[in-house]
């Protein structure tokens, strides 16, 4: 479990888009051995902060830091091989196959260890994939290459940006019991986000809900998936909560309009 | 893997290069082998048209790469246009009369063109897509610039800046050849050297950062590299359509897209192709000459297509 320590720390972030505010004074921080969701309405800039604080995007107001430096005094190698940010998923414009594109995550420092290529393809499910052309895969199948990416460019913080929506349920239970082992047994710090609560419950250790660019709520999943504080997420929705059977993990359940 | 598909490709390619570099020699409209012919006129064009073709198929790909996007290349980002401006400028300014003066305001023409498309790009991060808009609307520009230098120019600078529009290697000479020949190669080398920074672009702006590539600096020098390499072809050349779109993405169909072996093997089918069009353009209306740039448009489009269904099939 944690002791104490912080990965990576954001305090005091706001950004803005021209007029618009995507974030006001947001703070998050990423311990090792912890899953904490992400849980927002569109729009809400669950994106932004997570390129903010993997540093994709330049921060305009705020702190970020990975130890003792500041992000932005990384260089970008440096900051990539410590913080992983992980989009939709990869691109298939280009001819490149499924290996080749997860090797890609080591392009920062070169060319990619083909065992540690075929290690995180292994661990990700999608060694069998690994000789598919990008262009000829499912979505689903695309983010499962994205993720053993991910791995190969070997972050100790992993941020998911509805990095495991497009798979299917085999899939998505795989890819995160892998994220679970990754926090557990090795010390990742991990924030995932995800629109499917239930599924989010069921990883996550903690929650951070956003809504208009501000924190809401954040801490253990009791405290935060309630139906009152995901009322102030999701306005139009009726939703009541109840721990699993199997796992006490909180389960929203969509009760109608309102 | 694509590693036996890259060697077929490339053993392919190099006999391709070879036999048409040895017709080139060989071949012509006075139908003989005349050494001094053949050292004076036909080698300074074969090597002329194998330097222009590799450095134009790399440029592309590089290009591609650099805005993630399959559509560029130094025509459609207006580089080219630039170049051939700057060329027809020179000409016309009488700073250009031989070889060396052409290539400079060749190369400047590429250079301000490729420096106004990177300043957009700066102010306020203009994306990809735009950029290539930009870009569009810089060739039209350039393009339009030498319409109006041809409507108001004597017969003399018609033909004069016909030549850099169609793309043509008559004029070749030895020493020009083999500069040009030196500085592509080193200019292709500088881009190989890129090739991991390269790989990177390929997944656009935001994954590349993800990764660990400083974006705005790659961008920079890969911008600064390809249009030395165009300002240099387009000087000795014109403006040469088809090799910088279609080399690169047919070596993608079977090699794959990642640079150190794309690069290598884009260089190396743009110089065979340019020279087998050369050798085409040369003979195939004799005795007249054709410019190589109208057979490379006449052959690149159907093999474009040809390509891409072929592609369609397999996946």
């Amino acid at each position: 479990m944690t002791d104490g320590k912080v990965l990576l720390g954001v305090y005091g972030l706001s950004h803005r888009f021209g007029s618009h505010t995507a974030l006001s004074e947001v703070s998050l921080e990423v311990q090792p051995g912890k899953v904490v969701a992400l849980i927002g309405a569109n729009g809400c800039g669950k994106s932004t902060l997570l390129k903010l604080a993997s540093g994709v995007i330049r921060r305009q107001e705020g702190v970020i830091k990975m130890g003792a430096s500041e992000i932005h005094d990384l260089k970008p190698a440096e900051r990539a091989a410590r913080v992983t940010y992980v989009g939709a998923g990869v691109r298939p414009e280009f001819p490149l196959t499924a290996a080749q594109a997860a090797g890609l995550g080591a392009v920062a420092r070169g060319l990619a260890d083909p065992a540690r290529v075929q290690s995180a393809m292994e661990a990700c499910g999608c060694w069998g994939l690994r000789d598919r052309q990008l262009s000829s895969l499912s979505g689903g199948e695309r983010q499962l290459v994205t993720l053993a990416r991910a791995l190969v460019q070997g972050g100790r913080v992993l941020l998911l940006d509805e990095s495991l929506s497009g798979m299917d349920l085999h899939h998505q239970a795989r890819a995160g019991a892998l994220i679970r082992r990754l926090a557990r047994e090795e010390g990742y710090g991990v924030v995932l986000v995800a629109h499917d609560l239930n599924l989010a419950s069921e990883w996550a250790d903690e929650a951070i809900l956003l809504a208009a660019g501000k924190v809401v709520a954040s801490g253990p999943l009791a405290q935060t998936l309630t139906a009152e504080k995901l009322a102030q997420l999701y306005p139009g929705a009726a939703l009541t909560v109840s721990a699993s059977p199997s796992s006490g993990a909180p389960k929203v359940f969509f009760a109608g309009l309102r | 893997m694509n590693a036996r598909a890259a060697w077929r490709l490339a053993i392919v390619g190099a006999s391709l290069g070879l036999l048409a570099f040895l017709l080139s020699l060989k071949l012509g409209a006075a139908g003989n082998s005349d050494p001094l012919l053949v050292v004076q006129v036909r080698l300074p064009r074969v090597l002329l048209a194998a330097a222009v073709g590799a450095g134009l198929a790399v440029a592309g790909a590089a290009l591609q790469a650099l805005f993630a996007n399959p559509l560029c290349e130094p025509y459609t980002l207006g580089i080219s246009s630039g170049s051939a401006l700057g060329a027809v400028l020179g000409g016309s300014l009488g700073i250009a009369a031989d070889y060396g003066g052409v290539g400079l305001t060749a190369f400047a023409g590429a250079l301000v063109f490729a420096a106004v498309l990177y300043l957009l790009s700066r102010r306020g991060g203009l994306p990809t897509a735009s950029l290539l808009l930009a870009g569009v609307m810089l060739g039209f520009l350039g393009s339009s610039l030498v319409a109006l230098y041809m409507a108001l120019a004597d017969s003399a600078g018609v033909q004069g800046a016909l030549f850099w529009l169609l793309g043509d290697l008559s004029r070749a000479r030895l020493r020009g050849a083999v500069l040009t020949l030196g500085a592509v190669a080193v200019l292709i080398n500088s881009l190989w050297a890129r090739s991991r920074q390269l790989d990177a672009l390929l997944l656009g702006e935001e994954d590349a950062q993800a990764l660990g590539v400083d974006v705005p600096r790659a961008r920079r020098s890969v911008l600064v590299y390809t249009s030395l390499l165009v300002g240099f072809c387009v000087a000795a050349g014109g403006m040469i359509g088809f090799v910088g779109l279609v080399v690169p993405h047919f070596v993608r169909k079977f090699a794959g897209s990642l640079h150190r072996g794309l690069l290598p093997l884009a260089a190396l089918w743009g110089a065979a192709v340019l020279m087998a069009a050369d050798l085409g353009a040369r003979l195939v209306a004799n005795p007249y000459e054709l410019p190589v740039g109208v057979v490379t448009a006449l052959f690149g489009a159907p093999l474009f297509l040809w390509v891409l269904a072929r592609g369609g099939q397999r996946s």
